[in-house]
């Protein structure tokens, strides 16, 4: 782009008479008129080369603004000035002749933008076959459609010459196919140095097409900036806005009138009001909006209205609701009862007040909810598992708060538990973060946050992260431009889509008894794609010198790269560390690495804490609390150590129990 | 800007857009028939069905007794329902697409809408000299002359009366809808059913008051009596006609920034 200005446009002010709605009714014969500003102070340089879309609520001065720009209508105050000829194409169905054809309104409208008649004649035979009309062209433009005769304007216009070009709603109508077209005719207009202005409702023809995007809201521009960041900020503000979503409500959209229901229900922009809630959740139903359905289901099931409710869940399952479809299933498939007794079994578990027990339960409830009020209850154990340092409880808590599931929608409390649970480890968490930072549907989108999750992800070998990491490198986004590392990503990504096969590659391998070093080269190609186990299972290998050369160094570096993931290669990593440990350097380091394990779900990790704590090794001795605790912990989570030791204790108590009862009798 | 430089300066605007003033008159003119069979030839049947019309009312309907009545009926008819369609007024109105949306000089869609009008009547009188010639009428040739001289002047206080008008009307709708009545008062006292020697008393009065009158009693004394026109009607006339466009032309170019807005 270059820094050859086009337009310049300085403190711009324009009001309009309009008829002043407080005094309509004074006077019956004339009307009061009040000034009403339009723009108060507009400021704006557009250079040459750039595509720049306007963006703005009906009214908001849009059009007013190419008409300012093009000279139609003149400013009250500030200047505006234009370097270069302007073809403005503010209507593309204006001036048709309905009666004449549409060869002859191509000649038409030519005119009409100021090319000569013998200009046109000689183009004629290239505008009629851009515009695609084929045999319709000699037939009066009245009996077009409109998506042909904004097709006829457009090749029209593909002819006129000028350097600016002002397009007002041009690409709103047309088919697919021809929309791209206009698409493409105004990316290439400003490749050959033209510049282009277009108003449009559609905000993805503007992220397509534009480079540049202003959002015009209370009579100045709001924001100007890169296209999709403009896009996303304005659409944001359409989604949240109170005013907005009433409006679209009142006007018929199902998904509006949704969200409507939930700024009642959660007091968002307006006080709650359940009344409101039900009503507006009603009207989405009605127009088979999904979720609506479901939780309007969700609503008639707790007041036992239960045959509306399958009603209801039923049409959301038909429209594509994986909840509804689910609830209906369970409760057509008469396995309520089964359902409950396993609830009933997961519940008993959680008296153990083990972080997996309540975070299994929690899940169970949260995978199976019926009701809102399971969902409720299954928040609550989740929030006990995740204060026990559950990771995976984190995870779906996380989760909750983005989807207001068992709590007020929390973006805030949704990042911090997601992160708290990425920290530790889990890849799903840094995925979920990742996307929610970079595709900035549910709040602002940061590149840079999302980069920094996606490389955790694609460090542990997560393919979508590593194809999201090498894709934000090559296009500088959220980090530095670096093809070469770019590279780097692509290659471990597409390496990662074939370690499924490497690894039955490796296990073939074995139980034949094959060549034990292409089974080696296997597991290094699986390691060097960043996949944690093979990377721990290698670093095993380097640390006892299997296969390998022994390399304890190596083996180490290994296992903290791997160790990004929670689990096994932290555990390993700790149990190197304690036998480095002999000035007590690693402590700190040991117990954190052992302890986000644990809560991981290692079993190796839980059984090494609990001998910890056995023998007060780094931490205090606590052979009956913490030592008992952890131990038992890794014999359920299946450490075969542990179930021994566990299962001694457990005869020795039962053997006391019998000395007792026989002593007694 | 004084009046005067305003219209040499839009003069040359309307040079420079010479494009789309013919192209404007064209849609129009070419638009009008054009779903019809005969398409075209329309604009000539037109006038010659008219002048067919009124001949057969007033010779054997209402029989008048005066000699070729029908050639003294066409003279007179065609200039009134051409002045009187530009003091319709609804000339920038109609075609407020193009005002709100377009950048161009804003007199040609006044100018071309005139022009458009101006055509049927040059192509009414070209059938009206054929059928004199015909039928062997006497003709005078230095009246004949005088024709040509006579219809740019009307086009001059046609175009002054639509700027002045329409100009009008965008800011008072009611304008516009007064003026359609109005036309149809104008037909019956200007002198195009009967002569205007005939007028008596207040209508007399009001005939020699309506500037319609001095246009079409040129026209009358050129094709109907075959004389040279009176000379006071011709300088009356070129003095509503200069008078006219220089008021319409100041009204116009004064508003006419307001349009896109109020439009």
């Amino acid at each position: 782009m270059s820094e050859e200005v086009m337009i310049r446009v300085k403190g711009l002010k324009k009001s309009y008479q309009i008829i002043d709605a407080s005094k309509v009714n004074e006077s019956r014969f004339f009307k009061k008129k009040t000034e009403y500003p339009v723009f108060e102070n507009i400021n704006l340089e557009v250079r040459k080369g750039d595509i720049l879309g306007i963006l703005g609520r009906n009214g908001c001065g849009k059009s007013t603004f190419l008409k300012i720009v093009s000279q139609i209508i003149e400013p009250d105050e500030g200047t505006v000035e234009v370097f270069g000829k302007v073809a403005s194409i503010l209507e593309l169905s204006m001036g048709f002749h309905g009666d004449l054809s549409g060869r002859d309104n191509i000649i038409l409208r030519s005119e009409l933008y100021g090319i000569p008649r013998e200009k046109v004649l000689e183009n004629l035979d290239s505008i009629i076959e851009y515009s695609d009309l084929g045999v319709y062209i000699d037939n009066p433009v009245r009996t077009y459609s409109s998506g042909m005769k904004s097709r006829l304007a457009f090749s029209v216009m593909v002819n006129v010459d000028a350097d600016i070009f002002l397009v007002d709603e041009a690409l709103s109508t047309g088919d697919m196919a021809f929309a791209s077209k206009a698409s493409e005719h105004l990316k290439d207009l400003v490749r050959s140095g033209k510049t282009v202005l277009f108003t449009s409702h559609s905000m993805n023809t503007i992220k397509r097409t534009c480079n540049r995007a202003i959002w015009i809201s209370d009579h100045t521009i709001k924001m100007d900036g890169p296209a999709d960041e403009v896009v996303d900020a304005y659409s944001r503000s359409i989604n949240d806005s109170f005013d907005e979503t009433v409006a679209l409500a009142h006007g018929g959209s199902s998904s509006a009138q949704y969200r409507l229901a939930t700024f009642y229900r959660d007091g968002n922009g307006v006080e709650k009001d359940r009344e409101q809630y039900l009503f507006w959740l009603q009207e989405a139903a009605k127009r088979d909006h999904p979720m609506a359905m479901s939780d309007l289901a969700d609503i008639r099931m707790s007041e036992g209205r239960t045959e509306e409710a399958m009603q209801l869940y039923q049409g959301a399952a038909e429209n594509g609701n994986y909840e509804a479809r689910r609830k209906y299933a369970t409760m057509h498939g008469d396995t309520l009862d089964e359902l409950n007794e396993l609830r009933e079994i997961m519940k008993g578990f959680t008296e153990s007040g083990y972080p997996y027990d309540l975070y299994n339960y929690g899940n169970l409830m949260y995978k199976s909810a019926l009701t809102p009020d399971d969902l409720q209850e299954a928040f609550d154990y989740l929030c006990q598992a995740s204060d026990k340092g559950w990771v995976d409880a984190d995870l779906l808590l996380g989760q909750m708060y983005r989807d207001g599931k068992g709590a007020e929608r929390d973006m805030d409390k949704a990042i911090a538990y997601l992160s708290s649970a990425g920290d530790r480890g889990s890849s799903k968490a840094m995925s979920i973060l990742a996307d929610l930072y970079y595709d900035g549907k549910y709040m602002e989108r940061n590149y840079e946050e999302a980069f920094k999750w996606y490389m955790k992800g694609a460090s542990i070998g997560n393919p979508k992260s590593q194809f999201q990491v090498a894709v934000m490198l090559s296009a500088g986004e959220g980090t530095e431009k670096d093809p070469e590392a770019a590279k780097e990503w692509f290659a471990r990504y597409s390496s990662s889509m074939v370690n499924d096969s490497r690894k039955t590659a490796m296990d073939t391998l074995r139980a034949r008894r094959g060549d034990i070093n292409l089974s080696n080269d296997l597991l290094k190609a699986m390691s060097r794609s960043n996949h944690p186990q093979s990377m721990t299972t290698l670093a095993k290998k380097y640390r006892d010198g299997k296969g390998f050369k022994k390399s304890t160094k190596g083996a180490i570096d290994l296992l903290s790269k791997a160790s990004v993931s929670g689990g096994s290669p932290r555990t390993v990593l700790a149990e190197m560390y304690l036998e480095k440990n002999e000035d007590g350097e690693y402590n700190e380091e040991i117990l954190r690495l052992l302890t986000s394990a644990a809560e991981y779900g290692d079993a190796a990790a839980m059984y090494r804490l609990a001998l910890l704590y056995k023998d007060g090794i780094i931490v205090e001795q606590d052979t009956d609390g913490k030592y008992r605790y952890y131990m038992r912990m890794a014999a359920e989570n299946g450490n075969r150590d542990a179930k021994d030791i566990v299962a001694r204790w457990d005869n020795r108590t039962a053997r006391r129990k019998a000395k007792k009862e026989t002593e007694q009798s | 800007m004084n009046i005067f430089s305003r219209i040499i300066q839009s003069a040359k605007d309307v040079y420079d857009n010479r494009v789309i003033l013919l192209a404007m008159t064209r849609r129009n003119t070419a638009g009008r028939y054009k779903s019809t069979y005969v398409g075209f030839i329309w604009h000539l049947l037109y006038p010659i069905l008219m002048i067919a019309v009124l001949t057969i009312t007033f010779t054997y309907i209402r029989p008048r007794p005066l000699e070729d009545f029908w050639i003294y009926l066409a003279a007179g008819m065609f200039p009134v329902t051409f002045i009187s369609a530009s003091l319709r007024g609804r000339a920038i109105v109609a075609n407020a697409n193009y005002i709100t949306k377009m950048k161009f000089p804003r007199e040609i869609v006044v100018i071309s809408n005139v022009l458009t009008d101006f055509l049927g009547v040059v192509f009414a009188y070209v059938c009206i000299i054929i059928v004199i010639l015909l039928s062997g009428q006497y003709v005078n040739w230095w009246g004949m002359l005088m024709l040509p001289v006579e219809l740019i002047l009307m086009l001059l206080f046609a175009t002054g009366s639509s700027f002045l008008v329409s100009t009008i009307t965008v800011f008072i709708k009611d304008v516009g809808y007064f003026m359609t009545i109005a036309m149809r008062l104008v037909i019956w006292i200007t002198p195009t059913f009967f002569l205007a020697s005939e007028a008596k008393g207040l209508l007399s009065l009001i005939v020699w008051y309506n500037p319609f009158t001095y246009f079409v009693e040129v026209f009358h004394d050129i094709l109907y009596y075959g004389t040279f026109p009176h000379v006071e009607f011709l300088l009356i006339s070129i003095a509503l006609a200069v008078g006219m466009f220089l008021l319409g032309a100041a009204v116009f170019f004064r508003y006419e920034k307001k349009f896109p807005e109020v439009l």
